[in-house]
């Protein structure tokens, strides 16, 4: 038996012995993340900082009639240790539930059937990655960081559902510096690392580092022509899924596609969005075990086809739920892609901004669909179709109803996959995949 | 838990030049109430081990949530493991100098202690608090939350060092949004952040205050756009300390300075030269890194690195003198700093982090700054945020805002925004208020460092007053 069933097997044996102190009318699920990561943090292509973590943390979701009660406590694979902890937690939750005011909308626990997905990699030791990864840069400046490892995410409930993914691969995250300190972004993720594809991320970076030694131009404030590049739409697209298409979010007034629905507004027959797990980075199952569809249709061709819903808002607003997660975020986004061939790219701008990756991304009004950011890293002033310099960074401020709407000119038709590097808390999973995009007059106010 | 850590660590000391374990447990509650009904209750309670092992000057960091001394054993084989590895390529090779022997404690004061709380009881204030927050129809959601955290520190070190801390921080957020007409506008509390127990939530003042937000969510709906234009700007403490985090404190951080965060949240437009000759804001601008704060969110006696954590000043009269980085950045840099060497729990590594952050008051009355207005708004509570990778272009956006015309407010502002770049924002910095204008407020969400860590600070702050900002209102 492989080390990954053993922790399935464990897992499920833990619940069903949890399940055994639940007292009549009570229902819990439980949550599992586990991993076992290996961080290793580079600047100036050494290194800053090494970190190993083996963590884990188990979710209890209690429910007792209407009354629900959420808790998390860590969870060490070691049995006796996991159940006293999670048994104390438990007894707190049946404590208290009596005391709580009933949650009309509290979904109900089903069995949601069974499922399990082991993915395995073929990856570096530890003390090896670091040489693997700075050798190709040692002679650069480089900055960044590699991630290795396991991550389990896993559900069960009180009325049998078992539901089982983890997921094995590594990932190097990475800038690299010209000596007047300007930079270009790189990312090569893996399940199966090879020296040959990574020397090749490496040199494909190094070609656009060359241009950022030209001379900088200040391009001032205004309107311009731009080709936001897959690493760019992601940025855009990551904004969006922040209470952007949650159908709770919509009801309360706090949703930029509100105006869509109130208004019967349309975005451009050329962007379409659907939440879309045939990509294979994440698991279906929501954090109640509930599989959403494998593909849904969010926006497509411009018309706000669907809203994310969860069991819970499909209660309180009576509408259908498509099992989002409890945020009603994307877990899975595929944008996706047009026409417009690499090699027109710059044809296309003409003359204008070619821009490699955004930052610090925000709705500047929310309810207008307006968003604020700057440009970053490798980003380029275009002339008849040539880059002619780098650019000082711009701050932009421009509606996605204009953006996606009729400034939206072309797409292209290769999209790029942005595997989700985040690590707060714990490691995430999944990412999302997107085209590059050609808008015209989009607004730059700093 | 001290003992137990001293215990283990007399077994695995010999990993390395210099070994030390960091034990942190974190206990909390989430309560949300939405729309007069219980919406979330979320508790958590979860700890773990930091084990450090230091080799040929390089520390090595293995985290377990597993305590019995085979884990511990392992983790540390990992660290040193790792250390030796980087010690063939590590950005600088360090000393037990950045680890200093410190014994000590420290305890949040605390009078009514969350443990200690009757939930039951905390969860139906919150529901009466959405009740009031809905001051009429027009008000289509109410959102009324406390959260807390419990946390228990401990560090031992090979060298001598025995820290305990127990820590306990509080929030309290309540929101309501109106709509009528096809406007929708929100409006918050601003997200009270503190370090202190549930005295923080007084039942009758907490009422009184969610009946405002309410109104003031409604009045908003009536409100004219906030004009554009270059003007004054006075910024209440609910707005300015996210600017003082944006602007001033991540900038300041030596990590930035030496470029770790390059990857990820970015650089710094400061240079190591700057310090002792840059002009950061105006000869009215002092900025204190400061621990000892009551009631601010941040507050401790030792960093997460054992350093001893004291008030010092990072601009002073506007001039920039120190920098916000732990001892190993003071030593990599050779730039004087404070003791933030912080980790968000037991599973991250420590690195140069904000923690309590604040302008000090100065001599002018809230009165005086809107009575030498001519033309300006009064903005209040942050809803917008963005910065760029230097910290320089920034743009800020709130919920509320008054316009001060001739010395006097005449009306309420709806979408007050400004947008500016940090040295000439705060060199155009022209009244600070004294001691009745400044409030603590906080965060418990500062995002920074690969791996990823959200930590908790705190920023306190008089009402402020800014000559010729670009100020400009929503669609």
């Amino acid at each position: 038996m492989t080390t990954m069933k053993k922790h399935e097997e464990n897992f499920y044996k833990f619940s069903d012995d949890l399940y055994s102190s639940l007292s009549e009318g009570e229902d819990l699920t439980l949550s599992l993340h586990l991993e076992d990561t290996f961080f290793a943090r580079f600047n100036q292509a050494k290194v800053r900082q090494t970190t190993s973590v083996v963590e884990g943390e188990l979710g209890l979701s209690f429910v007792r009639g209407k009354k629900k009660i959420e808790y998390n406590v860590g969870y060490t694979g070691d049995r006796e240790v996991d159940l006293a902890a999670a048994t104390v937690a438990l007894k707190e939750c049946q404590a208290l539930a009596p005391n709580l005011m009933d949650d009309p909308f509290c979904p109900d626990t089903i069995n949601n059937g069974t499922s399990s997905e082991n993915h395995t990699a073929t990856l570096p030791s530890h003390e090896s990655s670091m040489e693997k990864v700075l050798t190709p840069a040692s002679s650069y400046d480089l900055a960044g960081i590699y991630t290795s490892g396991w991550v389990v995410r896993a559900n069960t409930n009180s009325k049998g559902q078992k539901h089982w993914f983890s997921t094995e691969s590594c990932s190097m995250d990475y800038s690299l510096y010209t000596a007047k300190q300007r930079a270009v972004k790189g990312m090569y993720a893996t399940t199966n690392w090879s020296d040959e594809e990574y020397q090749q991320n490496i040199s494909g970076q190094l070609a656009q580092l060359e241009l950022m030694d030209r001379e900088k131009k200040i391009v001032p404030r205004g309107k311009y022509r731009v080709y936001l590049s897959p690493g760019a739409v992601s940025e855009i697209v990551g904004i969006i899924n922040w209470q952007g298409l949650s159908y709770s979010c919509f009801k309360q007034g706090r949703s930029a596609f509100k105006k869509m629905s109130d208004e019967n507004l349309k975005l451009s027959e050329k962007f379409s969005l659907s939440e879309d797990f045939s990509l294979g980075m994440t698991a279906r199952f929501n954090n109640l075990g509930e599989q959403a569809p494998e593909r849904l249709a969010l926006i497509d061709q411009g018309v706000l086809e669907n809203y994310l819903v969860s069991s819970k808002a499909s209660k309180e607003y009576g509408v259908e739920s498509n099992f989002a997660n409890q945020q009603e975020s994307m877990r899975s986004p595929n944008m996706s892609t047009g026409d417009l061939k690499r090699e027109d790219i710059l044809k296309e701008i003409g003359t204008g901004l070619y821009l490699s990756n955004l930052h610090y991304l925000n709705w500047s009004d929310i309810r207008h669909g307006r968003i604020t950011g700057m440009t970053r890293f490798a980003c380029f002033w275009v002339e008849d179709g040539e880059i002619i310099s780098p650019i000082q960074d711009m701050r932009f401020d421009e509606n996605m109803y204009h953006f996606f709407g009729d400034g939206l000119k072309r797409v292209t038709d290769f999209s790029e996959i942005a595997p989700n590097t985040s690590t707060y808390g714990h490691r995430s999973i999944g990412g999302m995949k997107t085209p590059g995009v050609i808008v015209d007059d989009f607004s730059f106010t700093l | 838990m001290k003992q137990e850590l001293l215990k283990a660590l007399s077994t695995i000391k010999g990993e390395g030049d210099w070994v030390a374990l960091r034990h942190v447990r974190e206990k909390g509650h989430y309560f949300m109430a939405r729309d007069a009904r219980l919406d979330n209750t979320t508790m958590w309670n979860d700890a773990g081990v930091m084990v450090e092992v230091m080799i040929n000057g390089q520390i090595g960091y293995a985290a377990t949530p597993d305590l019995s001394t085979t884990s511990l054993h392992a983790a540390a084989k990992r660290a040193r493991e790792q250390a030796f590895a980087a010690s063939k390529r590590g950005v600088f090779t360090f000393d037990q100098s950045v680890r200093p022997p410190n014994k000590g404690s420290y305890r949040t004061p605390v009078e009514k202690p969350f443990a200690d709380a009757d939930l039951a009881k905390l969860t139906e204030v919150l529901i009466k608090g959405t009740e009031k927050l809905k001051s009429n129809s027009s008000i289509i959601s109410t959102n009324a939350m406390a959260m807390n955290y419990d946390i228990d520190m401990v560090y031992v070190s090979s060298n001598g060092a025995e820290i305990e801390q127990s820590l306990s921080q509080i929030c309290l957020e309540s929101l309501a949004t109106a709509s009528k007409d096809g406007e929708t506008q929100t409006r918050s509390n601003g997200f009270i952040s503190k370090q202190m127990g549930l005295e923080l939530l007084n039942e009758n003042e907490f009422y009184t205050d969610c009946t405002r937000v309410g109104e003031e969510a409604y009045e908003l709906l009536s409100a004219e756009n906030c004009p554009s234009g270059t003007m004054d700007l006075l910024m209440a403490p609910n707005q300015l300390y996210l600017q003082i985090h944006e602007s001033i404190g991540h900038p300041l951080e030596l990590d930035r300075i030496l470029g770790d965060e390059r990857n990820y949240a970015g650089w710094s437009f400061i240079n190591p030269e700057d310090f002792g000759t840059l002009q950061y804001g105006s000869k009215l601008l002092n900025v204190t890194f400061d621990p000892t704060l009551k009631s601010e969110m941040a507050c401790y006696n030792f960093d997460d690195g054992g350093a001893k954590a004291e008030k010092e000043f990072l601009i002073k009269d506007g001039l920039l003198v120190r920098g916000l980085g732990a001892l190993e950045s003071q030593k990599r840099s050779d730039i004087p700093g404070v003791s933030n060497f912080r980790a968000s729990h037991w599973n991250r590594p420590p690195t140069d982090r904000m923690a309590n952050l604040n302008i000090e008051a100065g001599t002018s009355s809230l009165e005086e700054m809107i009575s030498g207005v001519e033309k300006g708004v009064f903005m209040n509570t942050n809803r917008s945020w963005s910065i760029d990778d230097y910290r320089n272009k920034f743009q800020f956006g709130c919920e509320y805002a008054q316009m001060i015309e001739n010395g006097k407010i005449t009306k309420t502002l709806k979408n007050p925004n400004y947008r500016g770049v940090t040295t000439p924002f705060w060199n155009n910095l022209k009244m600070v208020g004294d001691k009745s204008t400044f409030e603590i407020w906080g965060s418990p969400y500062c995002g920074k460092a690969e791996p990823n860590q959200v930590i908790r600070v705190g920023h306190a702050c008089p009402t402020c007053l800014f000559e010729n900002i670009e100020i400009f209102g929503g669609q």
